[in-house]
């Protein structure tokens, strides 16, 4: 009995939960000991199948989200189910698909609403060189954005009264205006000094926003 | 009767230790799996490689990236010293590189079409700048 009991307790010890799985390790495994390990077997490759299910998907979106671009330009031509799009010099090719969406005036549109000419917003996957898979289609007002400009240039005197100053930016002696709500401060614009200024075109004159006197 | 109780148990705590071993096997499979996640979540689409001039080097965003978040962090690098100047239709910021060239800040966005100019000087004299055009998007693409 004794003896017994030492050779089980050894092969419990010495045993390693791989050797376990094993049907063969067992000499005395009966038909119901394997069919628990059958189904032990199918649970835990049932969770690693579905946790790997669910992290594909997860990083199929993430991919799919990543490998998006984005081109903003004039749709130049439209044929069945696909049109040419002109962004700067570049001509694409953009196919679209039964998921496609489109948005035209701020509303939901189909591919028949859009016209030659339109300003688009084009959402979608490079498949090829310059040909694009839209996911999505958005018709956009055709106003240009106007960045403002920056300058960069050597201060040449300050009217703190007025709050203006005059900048030398390529030989030209320009005068642009402080802005009242930036937190520049006046006491730093000393003549002769090097500036860098973003500059909008208002209705007041050229305005300095954000500056940085060197 | 005895053996047969002792061997139950043996046999019942090696069926356990197996169990153990399976649930430690698959935990370990799906903590490994979410990783690269992280990892990825920079654009990487050859077809969309951001301007690139010798003195400045736009790391991020790609350029004509679309984004689902209103804040845009961008990261780059320039010659060290120099002042980086960023203009969007929604935002301007002045910054200055740190000792190895680097610069990270964030720029608000607009929906939909965002023009970026990141400009690089050293002093009043420019350096290099690059173009980026971004959009902005709240709703899923499915």
């Amino acid at each position: 009995m004794i003896k017994t009991l030492a050779i089980l307790l050894s092969i419990l010890i010495f045993s390693s939960p791989v050797m376990a799985i094993d049907s063969t390790s067992s000499a005395t495994s009966s038909v119901s000991d394997e069919t628990v390990r059958d189904n032990l077997e199918n649970r835990i490759k049932n969770i690693v199948k579905e946790n790997l299910s669910t992290t594909e998907a997860l990083l199929k979106e993430r991919l799919n989200q990543i490998s998006l671009v984005g081109y903003v330009g004039q749709i130049s031509s439209i044929s069945s189910e696909s049109l040419t799009f002109q962004f700067g010099q570049d001509t694409f090719q953009i196919k679209t698909t039964d998921k496609t969406t489109y948005t035209k005036n701020g509303q939901v549109a189909k591919f028949t609403s859009l016209a030659i000419k339109d300003r688009a917003i084009i959402i979608g996957v490079i498949t090829k060189k310059d040909i694009i898979e839209a996911k999505r289609i958005v018709v956009v007002k055709d106003e240009a954005s106007t960045l403002p400009t920056v300058v960069a240039g050597t201060i040449v005197s300050l009217d703190t009264k007025n709050r203006k100053v005059i900048i030398n930016s390529s030989g030209t002696d320009k005068t642009y205006i402080i802005s009242r709500r930036s937190n520049l401060k006046l006491e730093n614009y000393l003549p002769s000094k090097s500036i860098l200024s973003v500059v909008h075109d208002q209705d007041a004159g050229q305005v300095i926003t954000i500056a940085k006197v060197f | 009767m005895r053996k047969e109780v002792i061997f139950a148990l043996i046999l019942g705590s090696m069926l356990g230790g197996v169990i153990l071993y399976g649930i430690n096997l698959a935990n370990k499979s799906a903590s490994l799996n979410p990783q690269p996640i992280t990892e990825t979540t920079s654009p990487k689409t050859p077809q969309t490689t951001p301007p690139i001039t010798p003195d400045l080097i736009i790391a991020t965003p790609q350029n004509h990236a679309v984004v689902f978040e209103s804040e845009l962090t961008i990261k780059g690098s320039s010659k060290p010293g120099s002042t980086i100047v960023i203009v969007s239709d929604e935002d301007e910021k002045i910054i200055d590189t740190d000792d190895n060239g680097s610069f990270d800040t964030t720029v608000e966005l607009l929906g939909g079409e965002n023009n970026i100019l990141v400009s690089s000087y050293l002093s009043s004299t420019p350096i290099a700048s690059a173009s980026l055009q971004i959009i902005y998007t709240s709703n899923v693409i499915e």
